[in-house]
């Protein structure tokens, strides 16, 4: 469902980064027309919130851009593209946390909820697609980041593991943690809806 | 047998997981399971549902082909605000890189034989001259200047940025003038030369005219007659001025390649200055040298105004109140050590937990309860052990920087220095990692680096381990987070024997006595202090209660320039029926201070159904006290967990009087005496851990007194106590 880079287009910017060829400027056209709304995507799938979810998406391409030096042609450049837009959203998270955190200590309650799910997604999921989506939301980012990575934007473990700078048994392990973990909560949710 | 049997099942299901990737044999061996296994069968079509993607909310987001375009424009916009190193720009540096950084090893090479002790920084300040010191070597920004010592010493030279964009620079003063404090002294009168070193930010055409117009702009009133001067391959001005009734000499120049802008500006105290500062200028723009430094970049927040560098490999970001920055790196998995550069905010410093919670959303953004929260460095800090000052071998203008070695077995780097706001709330800047020498050694030069990197002014008066001590240390089992704000920066009371009971005055008006009287710390050494006069009692010779008004009961603070403010004062109502040389005894009735603790317990819930009842033995510690849980039942009923504990009190001197829950108002939490309950209203099971936050308040009284002798005028001839 989710359109990834067409790989042809990837080609492109890759001979042009080959041949020493490509402007800043260039690059970022070229991270906009194709990545920015797989990277909001990504964002929003993490942090669901739009306004942070563009300036992730957009930061990630601002850095794309002025870090495309180390970028080695030849590798997975969209590989490392997700792997600038994941810590962006890391550091996202983490300022939403310091925000939760306060807000939770110094107004005496409220615990950290996960972010509900905006109408029109209300709208356009089924109850069990709700009820995925809440137990993949209540996985730590750790098992998170991988089962969206694979799920919601199709990439491959070798991929993810380019991505979060792990080796691969470790996302396979991650993986493995999270199908475990997601397989039992919606289990639980079924039986109590029998109930 | 058992084992077995979910071994297979455990297989079938990472063989699903892999589905794409198997072999014609593995796919039919997982087909003829799962049609005998219900459980596979399920969880083949749980991956099902997953790989469908529908789950995904956010997954049929589109952006359309205009909003793409007004993010094009929001990012170039960016770009052009912020210089970024092209392509071309490091094609074309490379061969510049290369001839210069062998000039720089060489360099480094040459001053590690002639001044070895100087450790790893030491290259920062070689010299190649007797007569010549390497006073600035650009740092991030490539460039590097002599100073000839001659000039050196009859002006303080000041790196400084000037507050345009992106504009940042590193503050540099000579040994000689550390003994002044900050630059606003220097503005005093007295004679300067100050060097601006700029990032390119505006039009780089070449024509300097544009960028003095720009910077004359920018303080307004700048004026004065260009004179243009070539040499060392870069076009150079100098421009003689006028400015708030002071006569300046600019000298403006571009490096070749780089394209950086220094600026050198020099403030003559006579005419028989100019030519001085102006030969200074020239001498010093052909020193310039280039140097690289690949993959640092700047930082500048928002709003503390203060600039930093950073490796690659580390970014920072803004805390919400902008007060701070985290420092970590990119690809750290979250919650895992970072850096923590701490922009001190005297204002909430001083505060102590308890208003900060009051208070509310005022203080929702401070910045000590985010470090507090993430770094979890209150508990960190009272347990550090000072290993080695570092501070000689930091460059001459940062001062005070040690390495400490933490209980938990890591290393904890901290520097520290004051800046020109307050001399009581130094900023830090600290960095924990593992106890291993090799990390230690590859981090530490970036630390300084860092730490060098921060622009702003550093008087050598404190020790970092005078800020993070805490006076707690080898008292109490742990000193918790919140307590920390309390101590930073500054020397507590924590004791009465610390404290003076000063009569100030004591006034006789129509046959009625007033005694004003205050308290301070007993030792000079002690910045700050916070207590209670809650009673005061005046007694005679006799010990008769002499009757009065009451005191005031306002909170006493030590102020950071030695004032007290505000006096306590014991009014009194009743005429002093004394005869001369009655002798008077004031007691004051004391709470020193509320300390609050805060303590995380971890309940593990992942295997607990509604009913469970099963004992722990989990402590949590605060100040001087512990509470033991060591029983949970998770009551179906009402849909509560439950636990009973109990407290204990190891310290005399003070006692908890409260125990609550700092972030859910759905935990409640009993004491009465040494048993303690805590009620949570669960919503549902489904969660696997829980964390309970527990804070603590402490109270400590007591009383202290002063006796006095007072004559028929009303004053003190004598005092006791």
């Amino acid at each position: 469902m989710t359109a990834i880079l067409p790989s042809d287009q990837s080609n492109i910017i890759e001979r042009r980064l080959s041949e020493g060829r490509a402007t800043q400027s260039e690059i970022t056209h070229f991270l906009v027309v194709h990545y920015y709304a797989t990277l909001h995507r990504l964002a929003l799938s993490l942090l669901s919130q739009s306004e942070e979810a563009a300036d992730v998406a957009q930061q990630t391409i601002i850095k794309a851009a002025a870090k495309i030096d180390q970028y080695q042609p030849g590798t997975n450049f969209k590989a490392w593209v997700f792997k600038i837009a994941v810590n962006e959203a890391r550091m996202a998270i983490r300022r939403n946390q310091a925000r939760q955190r306060l807000k939770n200590i110094l107004t005496l309650g409220l615990q950290a909820d996960s972010q509900p799910l905006p109408p029109e997604a209300q709208m356009i999921l089924s109850e069990r697609d709700r009820s995925i989506w809440k137990a993949v939301s209540e996985l730590p980012t750790k098992q998170k980041l991988p089962v969206l990575l694979r799920y919601s934007f199709g990439l491959t473990d070798q991929e993810i593991s380019e991505i979060l700078e792990v080796p691969h048994g470790t996302v396979r392990s991650r993986l493995h943690n999270a199908h475990k973990k997601l397989f039992v909560m919606l289990a639980k949710q079924e039986v109590k809806g029998l109930r | 047998m058992m084992n077995r049997k979910n071994n297979i099942h455990e297989e079938i299901q990472e063989l699903l997981v892999q589905k794409n990737t198997l072999w014609p044999d593995e796919l039919s061996r997982v087909n003829a399971h799962l049609k005998v296994c219900d459980q596979c069968q399920s969880f083949a079509n749980f991956l099902e549902e997953m790989n469908q993607r529908n789950w995904n909310p956010y997954a049929s987001e589109t952006v359309s082909a205009q909003e793409k375009q007004s993010i094009l424009r929001m990012i170039e916009l960016n770009q052009r605000s912020r210089p970024q190193k092209s392509q071309q720009n490091i094609a074309a540096f490379t061969q510049s890189i290369a001839s210069v950084a062998f000039f720089v090893i060489l360099a480094a090479l040459l001053f590690l034989i002639v001044r070895p002790d100087l450790g790893s920084v030491a290259f920062l300040s070689s010299s190649r001259d007797k007569s010549i010191e390497r006073d600035y070597d650009g740092w991030e920004l490539g460039v590097a200047f002599d100073v000839p010592d001659e000039l050196k010493y009859q002006f303080t030279v000041v790196v400084e940025g000037y507050q345009l964009g992106n504009v940042m620079g590193l503050s540099n003063r000579p040994i000689m003038e550390e003994d002044l404090f900050s630059p606003w002294k220097l503005d005093v009168g007295e004679t300067r030369a100050m060097i601006s070193v700029k990032n390119p930010i505006f039009d780089l055409s070449g024509n300097p005219e544009v960028h003095m117009h720009e910077f004359s702009g920018y303080f307004n009133g700048f004026s004065g007659n260009y004179e243009f001067i070539e040499f060392a391959g870069r076009t150079t001005y100098f421009l003689e001025s006028n400015y708030l009734g002071r006569d300046y000499v600019d000298a403006t120049f571009f490096t070749g390649e780089r394209l950086v802008r220094i600026y050198i500006e020099g403030k003559p105290d006579s005419e028989g200055n100019m030519p001085d500062i102006k030969n200074m200028a020239r001498l010093m723009a052909e020193s310039m040298l280039e140097v690289e430094y690949d993959g640092w970049q700047t930082w500048q927040d928002n709003e503390l105004n203060m600039h930093i560098v950073l490796p690659e490999n580390l970014s920072a970001t803004d805390n919400i109140g902008g007060q701070s920055l985290f420092i970590f790196e990119e690809n750290a998995e979250l919650n895992e050590d970072w850096i923590i550069w701490y922009g001190h905010s005297s204002q909430v410093t001083k505060l102590s937990a308890a208003d900060l919670r009051e208070m509310g959303g005022l203080f929702l953004e401070s910045p000590e309860f985010d470090i507090l929260e993430y770094g979890n460095l209150s508990s960190m800090y009272p347990t550090a052990q000072l290993v080695q000052d570092l501070s000689d071998e930091l460059p001459n203008h940062l001062q005070r920087m040690s390495l400490y070695e933490t209980r938990d077995g890591q290393y904890l780097l901290a520097a520290a220095m004051f800046n020109w706001i307050s001399e009581y709330d130094p900023p830090l800047l600290v960095m924990t990692l593992q106890f291993d020498q090799s990390e230690l050694d590859s981090t530490q030069f970036d630390f300084s680096k860092v730490w060098r990197g921060m622009r702003t002014t550093t008087v050598p008066l404190i020790k970092p381990e005078q800020l993070i001590a805490d006076p707690y240390y080898g008292q109490h089992s742990t000193v918790n987070s919140t307590s920390f704000t309390n101590h930073v920066g500054t020397e507590m009371v924590t004791d009465f024997s610390e404290l003076e009971l000063v009569i100030e005055s004591i006034s006789q008006k129509l046959g009625k006595t007033q005694v004003n009287y205050f308290l301070r710390p007993s030792s000079s050494d002690i910045a700050q202090f916070s207590a209670q006069a809650i009673e005061g009692r005046l007694f005679n010779e006799l010990g008769n209660e002499i009757p009065y008004a009451g005191g005031s009961s306002e909170l006493m603070r030590w102020g950071d320039d030695g004032s007290y403010n505000p006096p306590s004062t014991v009014r009194f109502d009743g005429a002093l029926n004394h005869s001369p040389n009655n002798t008077l005894t004031l007691f004051v009735d004391v709470i020193l201070f509320w300390v609050e603790a805060t303590n995380e317990i971890f309940i593990d819930l992942s295997s607990r159904e509604w009913g469970d009842y099963w004992t722990i033995n989990q402590t949590t510690h605060f100040n001087g006290a512990s509470v033991t849980f060591t029983e949970v039942w998770l009551d179906e009923e009402d849909q509560i967990l439950k636990m009973r504990g109990e407290l204990n009190q190891s310290n005399s001197l003070y006692h908890i009087k409260d125990l609550y829950h700092t972030q859910n108002s759905d935990v409640q939490l009993k004491l009465e005496g040494a048993y303690v309950e805590l009620n949570y209203q669960l919503q549902t099971l489904e969660q696997t851990s829980i964390s309970l936050f527990l804070q603590s308040t402490i109270q400590y009284e007591d009383a202290i007194s002063v006796s006095f002798i007072v004559n028929e005028q009303g004053d003190v001839i004598k005092k006791d106590g």
